[in-house]
């Protein structure tokens, strides 16, 4: 086996079009069986109501812990709630929560990140020791704690994941906005006076978009597991909410008499995240060449 | 070098003081009451303001954050509500089994996760790269607690070949205290029926804590491997003659390392968080199991000992990968 | 004979499909032969080099003709045999001195390893070499530099370095792409002069590729020049730089810098080397050919003879010879 190495006439120009893109995102299978798996999810999720009968809260102590069959593709829980239900209703928390929660922490990075490495000084100094300091903690046990202190519900988890997820890109537009603030119309909006927060509005957080961009699609799969440990803990969502960590958190202590029960909140929570990565790990595969490869 | 350590221990001081600041606004500013927290909802005004009393919780925030302080410079990280026990003696005691875990998940994802990043690259695109790559998108899309119950539910719940509970099993002594790493204290004192036991036990609890941080670290090593592949020094040396085994391991991978050694240090970071998940699912009585168990108990103390504690424990491991990259690089010098 | 190349073709596979790179390329080194091989960047001649040592990507394909070493065919070997014929038969410098080197490895290590594949010596028998071969490219203290890392040493050292390892086993054949061209002026002069050293004392047959007809005249017995994928002349190196056969290389050599006038501005070759994707119909270098005649835009000339030790690949050619 030979090693490829580059020479000068190996690689054609690059042309500037979307033509590459779309060359690459087609050579790219392993891209489209992400998109496909969570266009299923989504979409099964949204139409859930027609999908199935049953009511995602509704108990019905009579038909619990039936095993999968025709009428409960997944089975049911102990207070016999159809699982396949309660995990479509629970796509909605998921996803919704994970994308909202990046969503959060891009915009308030951004808009950080900017200001630090616009303004540089103090400022930079001290946002970027603060940043430090956050990021001297592992990301799940500060999480943890932080949605502990606020208090165990949905909200606090997503704000503390949301908490924990800024440094990342409070660096990365830092580093974007360090690169722009040098360019030459950035300096000529600056000789004509015009307001910095001006500038930093129309030309500095537009032009430091798209690494924060690349960063989130990876980062959106990683929130939504962040968010069901938080549940499994204890820490996010309560019962009887349909979230999936939560439902694993209780149907684990039934994991050897019931196996449904928590396997297959589980396999939807890996097929989501998995699927998410595949798109993530493509998409910087085609905007990033020396990454992947 | 003496300069480096000496500013890295400068920047570990600052980052530890900010840790204990963290932690200090997360157990006594941001709950609100933690004095309500810590008696719960039941009980009447006059015990609150004891509790509030003894806690110092009346007085300014300045004066509070430097008992605080103090109490932790003394190794004092309060008493736990669940246990009744000073928070640091219950953390010493559980700490070996958490260490264990580690060690032995982090040596998987290593020995594992390297050569598969090897492979991965060299043969590129071939089958064994895909696979390679399918199972490291599935390590880090894998819910820790889910692979573990999955797990469980194979190899002990139908083939019952494996434990799933605790570090021995139930009629075995533990071995001889010497470090309180079981499989370290029964080499030593020659006890193989504990050394037996005790690697039963940790081997589920360590493949699936390992699996996340093995996939991060094949990614990373096959990233960079393929970087350093294309690189004028390795087309010299296939030039001169050099190929195999050879030239991926000696020429190519020592250089592939040394960006993957801040993904390690922080993968250990990551490691430590799935141990929480990872302890409570196997019933493995380490820190993370001691402080899933708090939370049900919304034990405040013991919670945030926990985190600061693994928080500076992070950080010296940072400073630990920021010190190799020196004796790694030699292009690196003060 | 050591080398002979007959009607090479070369195709990459890229984003918009087939490129030819190389077309008929033939050529032929005695030894203790230097060829010299000239052209301007993505004229095909270090797709020629590599080829040579079987280094092309994954992405080239050599769909036609014949690589002879010593009577050997080299497209025939597999995989194994080609990596013992590297470094020992037929070595190679690149370009790059400051990147082509072990970045973490002691320089004197690199070479033994080296040295050690190549003869079969133990560690310290090949230390002891590597520290000879460093003396014979003119290193001062070689001991010492043994000892250093490449980020340690100068451009010109690091040269100096890779052409000792290219030159270690020693091999028949040194192929050396611009060699000199990353490069101060005052230690390319020294580079070629220690490349034709070699040449001399070992009687080592030299490929040396370049873009500078200076080059050329200073070390190559003969000289060979490309454009767009071909061999457009051939012959001795004085006789091709006094009299140029093709307008090609009159523009290559019209280009050159005027040492007697440093005033004078460079001048460059006017047009572009064409698109290979979309390859004219005739000549590929009629459309910048100032004595472009009705037939180079419709017909392809072929590489003939034009005198004794001559050809050339052009029509005003055809009826001289």
């Amino acid at each position: 086996m030979e090693t490829p190495l580059q020479t000068e006439t190996s690689q054609p120009k690059p042309i500037t079009s979307v033509r590459p893109f779309w060359y690459k995102l087609k050579q790219n299978q392993m891209t489209w069986v992400g998109l496909g798996i969570l266009g299923v999810i989504v979409l099964c999720s949204l139409i859930a109501p027609i999908l199935t009968p049953y009511n995602p809260t509704q108990v019905d102590i009579s038909s619990k812990f039936l095993a999968p069959s025709l009428h409960h593709w997944f089975g049911t829980d102990e207070v016999g709630r159809d699982i396949l239900t309660r995990i479509l209703y629970g796509a909605r928390i998921s996803l919704g929560v994970g994308i909202t929660v990046i969503i959060m922490a891009s915009v308030i990075g951004i808009l950080i990140g900017t200001i630090s490495g616009y303004f540089g000084g103090v400022i930079d100094v001290t946002i970027m020791r603060i940043m430090d300091m956050v990021m001297a903690f592992p990301t799940l046990i500060l999480a943890m704690a932080l949605a502990a202190a606020l208090g165990p519900s949905l909200q606090n988890a997503m704000l503390a994941i949301a908490i924990v997820k800024i440094p990342v890109y409070v660096r990365l537009a830092r580093g974007e906005s360090l690169v722009l603030r040098e360019k030459l119309f950035v300096k000529s909006a600056q000789s004509f006076g015009i307001n910095p927060w001006r500038i930093i509005g129309k030309h500095i957080v537009p032009n430091s978009v798209s690494p924060v961009i690349i960063q989130a699609t990876l980062d959106v799969g990683d929130a939504i597991l962040m968010i069901a440990t938080l549940g499994f803990l204890g820490l996010g969502a309560q019962p009887p909410t349909p979230e999936w960590g939560a439902m694993i958190s209780i149907g684990w202590k039934y994991l050897l008499d019931y196996w449904w029960y928590p396997t297959f909140p589980g396999l939807l929570l890996f097929l989501s995240a998995g699927s998410l990565n595949l798109i993530g790990d493509g998409i910087r595969d085609i905007l990033d060449p020396k990454a992947g490869r | 070098m003496k300069k480096i350590i000496i500013n890295r221990l400068g920047l570990l001081i600052f980052v530890v003081f900010g840790v204990t600041l963290i932690s200090f606004l997360l157990s006594h500013v941001i709950p609100g009451d933690p004095a309500r927290m810590m008696v719960g909802q039941r009980a009447n005004e006059e015990t609150l303001q004891q509790v509030r009393q003894q806690l110092g919780l009346d007085q300014p925030l300045l004066i509070q954050y430097e008992t605080y302080m103090k109490g932790i410079i003394s190794g004092d990280l309060g008493t736990s509500i669940r246990t009744q026990k000073p928070v640091i003696d219950d953390l010493e005691a559980f700490f070996p089994a958490t260490m264990e875990l580690a060690i032995i998940a982090f040596i998987f994802a290593l020995v594992i996760g390297i050569p598969l990043g090897v492979l991965a690259a060299v043969k590129k695109n071939s089958f064994w790269d895909h696979a390679s790559r399918i199972f490291s998108i599935g390590g880090v899309s894998t819910p820790v607690f889910w692979s573990g119950l999955v797990i469980i539910l194979i190899f002990y719940g139908y083939l019952n070949w494996f434990p799933a509970n605790g570090r021995l099993d139930m009629n075995i002594h533990p071995p001889t205290h010497i470090t309180g790493l079981y499989i370290l204290d029964s080499l030593l004192s020659g006890d193989m029926v504990a050394l037996k036991s005790s690697l039963h036990h940790i081997l589920l609890p360590a493949i699936v804590l390992s699996y996340a941080q093995l996939a991060v670290i094949t990614r990373q090593v096959r990233a960079s491997m393929l970087e350093i592949m294309e690189q004028e020094y390795i087309r010299t040396a296939i030039a001169n003659g050099i190929h195999g085994p050879f030239l991926f391991f000696r020429y190519a991978l020592r250089n592939a390392l040394i960006p993957t050694i801040t993904v390690v240090g922080i993968s250990f970071g990551s490691l430590l968080g799935g141990a929480v998940v990872t302890e409570t699912i196997f019933g493995w009585p380490g820190m993370g199991k001691y402080v899933v168990d708090s939370i049900a108990y919304l034990d405040f103390p013991a919670m945030m000992g926990f985190t600061l504690l693994i928080a500076v424990g992070y950080v010296i491991i940072n400073l630990i990968v920021d010190l190799t990259y020196y004796v790694l690089d030699p292009q690196i010098k003060g | 004979m050591v080398l002979e190349m007959k009607d090479l073709c070369v195709d990459f596979t890229g984003m918009r499909g087939k490129v030819r790179a190389l077309r008929n390329v033939s050529l032929s080194i005695e030894k203790g032969e230097v060829l010299g091989v000239v052209g301007e960047s993505g004229s095909g001649k270090s797709v020629t080099a590599l080829s040579i040592l079987g280094l092309l990507g994954s992405n080239a394909t050599i769909s036609n003709g014949e690589i002879s070493y010593l009577g050997q065919n080299l497209l025939r070997l597999g995989p194994k045999e080609m990596q013992s014929l590297r470094g020992k038969k037929i070595g190679m410098v690149f370009q790059e001195p400051m990147t082509a080197l072990h970045p973490t490895m002691k320089v004197g290590s690199q070479l033994a390893e080296v040295i050690k594949r190549h003869r079969g010596l133990s560690k310290k028998q090949a230390h002891k070499l590597a520290v000879e071969a460093l003396k014979e490219v003119h290193i001062h203290d070689p001991e010492l530099v043994a000892k250093k890392y490449p980020f340690e040493l100068s451009g010109g050292m690091r040269q100096r370095i890779v052409i000792a390892l290219a030159m270690s086993a020693p091999p028949d054949l040194l192929i050396a792409d611009e060699p000199t061209t990353a490069l101060d002026v005052t230690i390319q002069k020294e580079i070629l002069q220690l490349i034709k050293e070699l040449n001399d004392k070992r009687g080592t047959s030299v490929l040396l590729i370049t873009h500078d007809l200076g080059v050329v005249s200073s070390v190559c017995d003969r000289v060979m020049v490309m454009y767009a994928g071909e061999v457009v002349e051939e012959g001795k190196t004085e006789e091709v730089l006094n009299a140029p056969s093709h307008p090609y290389t009159e523009a290559l050599l019209h280009a050159l810098p005027d040492l007697a006038d440093p005033e004078e501005p460079l001048k460059a070759i006017p047009g572009e080397v064409p698109d290979l994707q979309n390859r004219p119909a005739g000549c590929a270098f009629a459309s910048r050919c100032p004595k472009a005649m009705d037939i180079c835009g419709v017909s392809v000339p072929a590489l003939e003879p034009v005198s004794k030790n001559r050809s050339a690949a052009c029509w005003l050619r055809r009826d001289t010879y």
